[in-house]
């Protein structure tokens, strides 16, 4: 497969000059974040998710499956992330890149180590039979911040996404289609999200935020903050890249908790919309037995 | 023959530039009053004869060795039990009330009996092309995307053709109603109350899951003609033993075996070929006998060759010829393929054909007609077959 | 649930070409990258390497999607001028995003039988892709699904059918034609006569090969009389093009 063609010299001095003039090449400020889409399918589960040019499709599927054995009481969760030709054709198929890789990991620490999903309500019967959730990440296009649109991408669909009814009678489990019962939405705790900050000049002097793939390419270093709107940190990865000073850090993170409240509003009004789309006329709201006590 | 220095002899020929000579076999020139047929000797639309073998594993349930022309496969079908409390997703009801007459209703509508097989996976067929079979196998590699592919094939053709009834793979168990001793009615009863709601009828405890395994011992084109040609012989030939459900250890064992140590659940199906005379076994039942036909058509002209300059030409670059069951020298020079599957055995052979499948792809030369045509050759082809299953 | 397809060109940034083609619940997104350098192993002397990549929206793909590679791989293989590309790699990768639900059923990952519905959204896709790749092609393609439906004794065809409509079908059938109004591709299960093949053939035909008139006039008419017979792929391929290239030109 080609390589991916590397920014000229030229390219590169041109950027990182101009943040020196405190300019980005689209006219953005440092910390603001290319205009963020969201679009649910007709299916649930289903995010498509664009960061300017870049494209994240999120999918979740559930399936009965049998629990790990070392861990009889917990239900099998999964992220598969796999960047194919059509993001860049630098990736093949079934050979991951180091970008591959990261993006995987990050993800895995971000929501599943979290626990911003409930694993344990994914069991059915203990030992014996639970639920597999699996999330997969398609990129569509990579333009920069893969992991920041990635995780809003999972986390929505996740949270968007409803699995089959069940229910267990002496002994005997049923699992219900869409038709007999509606499904139900998944347990879920809390909502992390990614802010990646990148950092240009000798020192890391200038911070950037959802930077673009032009700037990806020249940056020095680079350091992932997770956390939720509550300002619960999950994860932070800084992944080697010249130092940073502590300080700067700090500032980051601060950052990053009002950009994540920016994320959790929008996702919840999202969701909210979505929810009044599929409710026409609030016919299913009739319909529910629930009171509103 | 011009200069001797410059004539080959044909396997260099046929090496050098294998698609003129083809060709010229094909359409011999004027002078030559050789007939028209392939470089393998054979016509146009020759198939080359099957022999089939059976039973030739003892070991497998069911097996079956075909032959045609140096394409040699050996398929092994092999049944295991599969317990209804192994399976995550089972769901009762979707099979216990279509028991009895219902059954019927059930499968005409054509959507549960199908689903059943293909949700548990009752039938599970996968084809290795060993390492040598042909020269472009070589040892060490993933799956080719041609067994792949083939295998995709084959569980489509299992599951659209039904050949195999679902009825026929599910195990039963009735719970003793009559007891002698009072203890044993009464945990009887227990049991029955734990397992089904004291429901007391025939309950489904569990599937046999057939593992059909094909095997390309040589390969030399038309591999899914001959694959498919196995796995049909194979499943006539298939004999499942007779089992009881032995609700204590939930496993079956083989019905007659007065020492049951030796079957559980996966072992009961595990030793076929263990004292075979004294295992009481029943034949599968296999609908219909659908066989299937494969053509590739070799065009005069290469493709591609009429893109630029030669649409002025086309006079003379359109003749093609339809060549049955290639070889896999043929396979190579022709780009568009055809596969029909057809039936011929319902309605007491005076019937109307029943086609199971067409599937052409790669070139636009087979139209209407020609597919419409192709069936009449399927027809002869599902005569020969039938003959060499018998 | 689209009933009418839906399609829009260079939908990513990034690649050579890309289309995305929505219709009947099927939304499939393509992208293109070619002619490139190929690697060795795939290089032909003589011609570019076609290579499809089929990747499912749930699970990792597996059997069938090699399966519906190889069907999508030979029928391009027959529309792009491979010849003027000799060395080279043409490469397409088809990303399945939606397909109908069927709330009947419970969903299932693994999958090992052809799915063979999603055949002409693939198709439909990858043309799409490879005309706003502009990559050179001997003609365009038009692919249908047709179901045969035995209802009450009757037998009665189904275009675009539903996952209900497939549970129940006696047969399903996949024909692509090309713009010379060949038969690219014809791909059948199930269980049906040479007749009946005939006449999914003809309604195949009718939706995929209906001859465009130039007069708009004639063009409605035709729509309104024979609105029954399902959409007109050949047309809607037509002003999908138009549409793109018009708004890229506005400026002109």
């Amino acid at each position: 497969m080609p390589r991916e063609a590397e920014p000229s010299l030229n390219e590169k001095q041109f950027i990182v000059q101009a943040l020196g003039e405190k300019l980005r090449l689209d006219g953005r400020e440092f910390d603001q974040y290319r205009p963020l889409e969201l679009t649910f399918g007709d299916q649930y589960g289903v995010a498509n998710v664009t960061l300017g040019k870049t494209r994240v499709l999120a999918k979740v599927s559930a399936e009965v499956t049998v629990p790990y054995v070392d861990r009889p009481l917990d239900g099998v969760f999964t992220i598969a992330t796999e960047l194919g030709p059509m993001a860049s054709p630098a990736f093949e198929v079934g050979r991951p890149t180091e970008t591959e890789v990261l993006l995987a990991r990050l993800l895995e620490k971000t929501v599943r180590r979290s626990g911003a999903l409930d694993t344990e309500s994914l069991c059915l019967v203990a030992g014996q039979k639970c639920w597999s959730v699996r999330v997969d990440v398609h990129v569509l296009a990579h333009d920069g911040n893969l992991i920041d649109a990635s995780c809003f991408a999972v986390v929505a669909a996740l949270r968007h996404f409803r699995k089959p009814d069940t229910s267990i009678a002496s002994g005997q489990l049923t699992v219900y289609t869409p038709a007999e019962r509606e499904p139900v939405p998944l347990s879920w705790l809390h909502s992390p999200f990614c802010v990646t900050w990148s950092f240009f000049g000798d020192d890391g002097e200038t911070a950037l935020l959802d930077a673009t793939w032009a700037e990806e390419q020249v940056r020095v270093s680079s350091c992932t903050v997770s956390l939720n709107r509550h300002g619960e940190i999950c994860q932070i990865a800084k992944l080697g890249g010249v130092p940073v000073e502590a300080v700067a850090l700090l500032q980051c993170t601060a950052v990053a908790l009002t950009k994540a409240k920016e994320f959790s509003t929008f996702l919840d009004g999202k969701l909210a919309e979505d929810a009044k789309r599929r409710n026409k006329g609030g016919f299913m709201a009739e319909l529910s037995s629930e009171n509103d006590r | 023959m011009a200069a001797p220095s410059l004539s080959f002899s044909r396997p260099v020929f046929a090496k050098l530039s294998p698609h003129p000579y083809l060709l010229r076999t094909l359409a011999p020139q004027p002078p030559s009053d050789a007939a028209a047929s392939r470089t393998n000797g054979r016509a146009p639309q020759e198939a080359r004869p099957v022999h089939i073998h059976t039973s030739s594993l003892s070991h497998a349930h069911g097996s079956a060795l075909v032959r045609t022309g140096d394409t040699t496969v050996i398929c092994g079908v092999r049944g295991e039990v599969l317990p209804v409390a192994n399976i995550p997703q089972y769901r009762p009801q979707a099979t216990q009330q279509q028991q009895d007459d219902g059954d019927e209703r059930a499968d005409e509508r054509g959507g549960l009996g199908r689903g059943e097989l293909k949700d548990y996976d009752l039938l599970v067929p996968n084809i290795e092309l060993a390492t040598g079979c042909a020269p472009q196998f070589l040892p060490g590699v993933p799956p080719t995307t041609l067994a792949q592919t083939l295998s995709t094939r084959v569980y489509s053709l299992l599951h659209s053709c039904r050949v195999v009834d679902p009825k026929s793979l599910r195990i039963w168990y009735t719970p003793p109603t009559e007891v002698g001793n009072n203890m044993d009615t009464e945990e009887q009863q227990r049991q029955q109350e734990e397992a089904d709601d004291g429901d007391d009828g025939p309950q489904l405890v569990a599937y046999w899951v057939l593992y059909i395994d094909l095997l390309f011992v040589s390969l030399d084109g038309n591999p899914f003609d001959a694959a498919w040609a196995a796995v049909m012989a194979a499943l006539r030939d298939t004999k499942l033993p007779a089992v009881r459900w032995d609700p204590d250890r939930q496993a079956a064992v083989l019905q007659n075996n007065s020492q049951p140590t030796t079957t559980t659940a996966t072992a009961a199906a595990a030793v076929p070929g263990q004292g075979k005379n004294s295992i009481k076994t029943t034949p599968l039942p296999v609908a219909g006998l659908p066989v299937a036909c494969t053509a590739a058509v070799f065009p005069e002209k290469k493709h591609g060759g009429e893109s630029m300059a030669a649409s002025a030409a086309a006079t003379v670059g359109n003749r093609h010829w339809i060549l049955l069951d290639p070889d896999r020298s043929e396979e190579t020079l022709c780009g568009e393929t055809i596969t029909m599957v057809v039936d011929c055995s319902s309605g007491g052979g005076g019937g109307e054909t029943r086609i199971k499948s067409i599937e052409k792809q790669g070139g636009v030369v087979l139209g209407r007609e020609l597919i419409r045509g192709f069936a009449g050759v399927a027809e002869k082809r599902w005569k020969e077959v039938r003959d060499a299953m018998q | 649930m689209t009933v009418i397809p839906e399609a829009t060109l260079s939908v990513l940034p990034r690649a050579d070409g890309s289309a995305r083609y929505a219709h009947a619940g099927y939304t499939v997104t393509a992208s293109v990258n070619g002619p490139i350098e190929a690697q060795r192993r795939d290089e032909h002397a003589f011609e570019a390497h076609v290579d499809v990549v089929v990747r499912p929206a749930a699970g990792t793909g597996g059997t069938r999607e090699r399966h519906l590679e190889s069907i999508i791989e030979s029928s391009l293989t027959q529309l792009i001028l491979v010849k003027n590309f000799p060395r080279q790699l043409i490469q397409i990768v088809l990303q399945i995003e939606t397909t109908p639900d069927n709330d009947y059923v419970n969903t299932k990952l693994v999958q090992a039988s052809l799915n063979f519905p999603i055949v002409p959204s693939l198709l439909q896709a990858a043309v799409l892709a490879l005309i706003s790749a502009a990559v050179p092609m001997r003609a365009t393609a038009t692919a249908s699904v047709v179901a045969v439906v035995s209802q009450e004794g009757t037998k009665r065809l189904v275009v675009d059918p539903s996952p209900r409509d497939l549970e129940q079908a006696q047969s399903v059938h996949v024909l692509a034609f090309t713009s010379h109004d060949e038969l690219l591709l014809a791909e059948s299960e199930g269980d049906f006569t040479v007749k009946e093949w005939d006449g999914v053939y003809e309604a195949a035909l009718k939706i995929c090969c209906r001859p465009t008139s130039t007069k708009a006039g004639i063009d409605v008419m035709l729509d309104d009389s024979e609105d029954a017979a399902g959409s007109d792929m050949r047309q809607f391929l037509r002003s999908t093009v138009e549409a793109k290239v018009a708004a890229d030109l506005y400026w002109k």
